[in-house]
């Protein structure tokens, strides 16, 4: 279990509050210059926080208060970093056993065993230039492991790897830490990436966590509109809050939507709410269904954008002073209706996916 | 041919050469990897003897190595002989006159190894000392030898400074450079010729043969 | 009138008329030059402009036709070789001796006497430091010491107390160093007050022959600097510099 609290206000703004399991990984996303590899640097033990504490498996690493800061080499990290930092002067074989311990540098079968693990069987005297950018990342990642580590860090390992290479690397990282029981932490910039890989996950903006949970809480229940904008959500509007006797209602401009039954909406009247293009439902010509009596919306197609069997249409809402709503539909069903640019239909936004936050 | 000269000038060459060697490095160490109030100062005045001319740090090295100096007069205390017109004075004198020949190659190739290099090798468990001698050094390797080969030639062909603090003292201070001055002043030119012949042939040697190195090293370590 | 308008117009020529005459100097002409210079400025208004250099180094540059009019040389044997090369005009003149002096600087305890026999005792009792002179491969004041240390039979004994100056003024500063107990340097310097109050000496009676010639091609009013340089003025300047000249004991 890692635990990390940091702050500071020099020379980085850092506000940072942050944990994670043994077996998870927790990934930090933000935009760049967010301090996300600054927070990291400061696990590795490469910069110190002014006030903070940082503990892994129960150690104690930094602690402002009792002055306690291990140096990087008295704690027990894997780091794995942008562009690899892998020794060029120094085969495969060498870079691996040079993270050895005194006690491990006898037993050298341990780098074969690594090197099958992050599948680079055979390569172990080429060179790191003689690799190509895959393998090097593998040669750190094995290198990182070789020290037995209490933390695995990974600072946007894979910004620098073609796409294919990229996805290959994915399944490795994945099958790779269901055998590994400690907490990884992985920076990154790619949210796409974040949320395929990440149990849990963090949004860091101008050093501040700004919130830590599941990738499906934060992007469909982002705790506010600095998260919701972090993590790309598509479609955030403004509206009123209508409270009824028995239910709740949002005012989107002219339209009136239905919220159904919450437990408490203890939000003020002029509130922020998101709701993803997958629960915005087409109304198909073809094959109506009864969910089309849930808030009914009518708009023009303004874009169709087609990505992978998803096509995402953005229709202007007259209703809603002509503000573009984002769905998500499957290529098929947007061919069997015909859509096309300029054509006006109607679409059912689910009531129970609504996400209202403060403003 | 004055082989004594000759002797005397390699041997300076070398100590000089040899002395650099840690100290260079220790100040290239110092100005790559760390940032501090007066870095920039430090440098400059390391880049000194490049820009002066030998007139000046002549004059300076005067004074300074006489026995009533602080650093002349704490050598005579020491080891009861003079600094000023001794081989040993101008073996100090050397060091700082080739003190930027070995400082900027080695400075140049530190800063060239990529700094997260560095925080791999302390990460993977590698202390300072460690990381230095086993990453750091080797990366380096090319600036090293530049910095060994240019402050050796560089101080065989030392004449302005050694001229107006050496004192001409045959087997001592009487280096090659100023046995070459004495003879064309004395119209010797054959003398004057052969041994010119001979620096210049040792200078062309060192200078390629450090090229030559640099550009095969470089195929082999692509950071 | 017109007595008054040929005078102003003679004024107004003479800088026209007046030459400037570029003279190589050895390095121990330093002091009694620029004296002899204003005073041949002031009786003729021809103008001397003075390059000081080592005499060898002064050769070199003559025999490479540089733009000197007159050459005056501390040694007679630089003079010989560029009459041999052609490159002199007219005769070498003799205009005056120039003294050798032993010196020390106030830090020193060495005993100065004319026979060096206060050097002598310091070296054999070990307690001498280092002892300048001239390169006397090239500087004749080097050669008039060597000359002076062989007769008082020392030569060999002090080789390795030998401090080897550049030429005679480098040899000057050396004996300001607390290394150095004395040097054999030019009597013409030592007489300058800032150095008679920093040290002291003993005059040596070597004598080193001091001699002047015309470059090939100088301008004409060349031969009236060397005229009066032979001059009585001339002499007394010189005289009063440390040098021996004719007439004068």
């Amino acid at each position: 279990m890692l635990k990390v609290t940091l702050r500071q206000t020099k020379p980085i703004a850092l506000d940072v509050n942050l944990h994670c399991n043994n077996g998870d990984i927790l990934a930090l996303v933000g935009p760049s210059g967010a301090g996300k590899s600054t927070v990291l640097r400061c696990i590795a033990g490469l910069h110190s926080s002014k006030t903070g504490q940082i503990s892994c498996a129960d150690h104690k690493w930094f602690d402002s208060e009792t002055k306690t800061n291990l140096k990087p080499q008295q704690r027990r990290i894997g780091m794995v970093f942008q562009h690899y930092a892998l020794f060029p002067h120094l085969t495969v074989f060498d870079n691996i056993r040079l993270a050895f311990s005194k006690q491990q540098q006898k037993n050298l079968d341990k780098v074969d065993d690594l090197l099958a693990r992050v599948h680079l069987t055979g390569l172990a005297q080429r060179y790191p230039h003689q690799l190509s950018g895959g393998q090097q990342q593998r040669v750190a990642i094995a290198r990182a492991l070789a020290r037995e580590p209490d933390v695995l860090l990974l600072d946007e390992p894979f910004s620098a790897v073609d796409r294919v290479t990229r996805r290959k690397l994915y399944l490795e990282l994945n099958s790779l830490r269901r055998s590994l029981d400690m907490p990884i932490v992985l920076v990154t910039h790619d949210l796409d990436e974040a949320a395929m890989l990440a149990d849990t996950m963090a949004v860091i903006h101008h050093g501040k966590t700004l919130q830590q949970g599941t990738p499906e809480q934060l992007m469909y229940q982002p705790d506010n509109v600095a998260v919701a904008k972090q993590v790309d959500v598509r479609n955030l509007f403004e509206g009123q809050i209508i409270k009824l006797d028995d239910r709740y209602q949002l005012r989107w401009h002219d339209i009136t939507l239905e919220l159904g039954p919450k437990e408490a909406i203890d939000h003020t009247q002029n509130v922020a709410w998101i709701i993803s293009p997958a629960k915005v439902i087409l109304h198909q010509r073809v094959r109506p269904s009864r969910g089309e009596q849930e808030n009914p919306v009518t708009g023009q197609i303004v874009e169709m954008l087609t990505l992978r069997g998803i096509t995402t249409v953005l229709v202007a809402v007259a209703e809603a002073n002509n503000l573009v709503i984002q769905m998500d539909v499957s290529q098929h069903v947007a061919e069997r209706n015909s859509l096309e640019k300029g054509q006006q239909i109607t679409m059912s936004i689910i009531a129970s996916a609504i996400h209202i936050m403060k403003k | 041919m004055d082989w004594q000269a000759f002797e005397v000038s390699l041997k300076l060459a070398l100590l000089t050469s040899v002395s650099l060697l840690p100290i260079g490095l220790a100040l290239a160490y110092l100005l790559a990897n760390s940032r501090f109030f007066g870095r920039e100062l430090l440098e400059a005045a390391i880049t000194l003897p490049l820009v002066l001319p030998p007139t000046v740090l002549g004059y300076f090295l005067l004074v300074g190595l006489d026995s009533n100096s602080f650093f002349g007069g704490l050598f005579v205390s020491l080891t009861g002989h003079s600094l000023a017109f001794s081989f040993t004075g101008l073996w100090f004198a050397s060091i700082i006159y080739s003190l930027p020949f070995a400082v900027q190659p080695m400075l140049r190739s530190m800063e060239s190894i990529a700094p997260e290099i560095r925080e791999a090798a302390w990460c993977s468990g590698l202390s300072k000392w460690k990381t230095f001698f086993k990453i750091e050094l080797p990366l380096a390797w090319p600036g090293i030898v530049t910095a060994m080969v240019l402050s050796f030639s560089h101080t065989l062909g030392e004449f302005g400074v050694v001229l107006m603090i050496g004192g001409n003292i045959a087997g001592e201070t009487r280096t090659l450079s100023i046995a070459i001055y004495d003879s064309v002043l004395a119209f010797e030119t054959a003398q004057a010729q052969s041994m010119s012949l001979i620096l210049l042939g040792i200078a062309l040697v060192s200078i390629t043969l450090v090229f030559m190195f640099n550009r095969s090293r470089s195929r082999l370590v692509q950071l | 009138m017109r007595f008054v308008l040929v005078l102003v117009l003679s004024f107004c020529s003479m800088p026209l008329l007046a030459d400037q005459i570029r003279v190589a100097a050895a390095t121990n002409l330093r002091y009694v030059l620029p004296d002899l210079a204003e005073q041949f400025e002031l009786q003729t208004g021809h103008q001397i402009a003075i390059s000081y250099a080592a005499s060898g180094t002064l050769t070199t540059q003559i025999q490479h036709d540089a733009p000197f009019d007159v050459f005056l040389s501390a040694n007679p044997d630089y003079i010989v070789r560029l009459v041999e090369a052609g490159k002199t005009d007219g005769d070498i003149i003799d205009y005056a001796q120039a003294q050798l002096a032993f010196y020390k600087a106030n830090h020193s305890h060495l005993k100065l006497d004319m026979e060096l026999k206060g050097l002598a005792e310091a070296l054999n009792d070990g307690s001498l430091n280092k002892v300048v002179i001239a390169n006397p491969k090239h500087a004749p004041y080097g050669q008039a010491a060597e000359k002076a240390l062989k007769k008082a039979g020392i030569w060999q004994a002090i080789q390795t107390h030998l401090l080897i100056a550049e030429n005679a003024s480098q040899a000057v500063q050396f004996t300001m160093s607390t290394s150095v107990d004395a040097g054999f340097v030019p009597y013409s310097n030592v007489i300058q007050p800032k150095l008679k109050t920093r040290g002291s000496y003993v005059k040596l009676d070597n004598l080193l022959p001091q001699q002047a010639v015309l470059i090939k091609g100088a301008v004409a009013s060349s031969t009236q600097f060397l005229e009066f340089i032979q001059s009585q003025v001339a002499r007394n300047i010189l005289s009063n510099h440390g040098f021996v000249v004719k007439g004068k004991e």
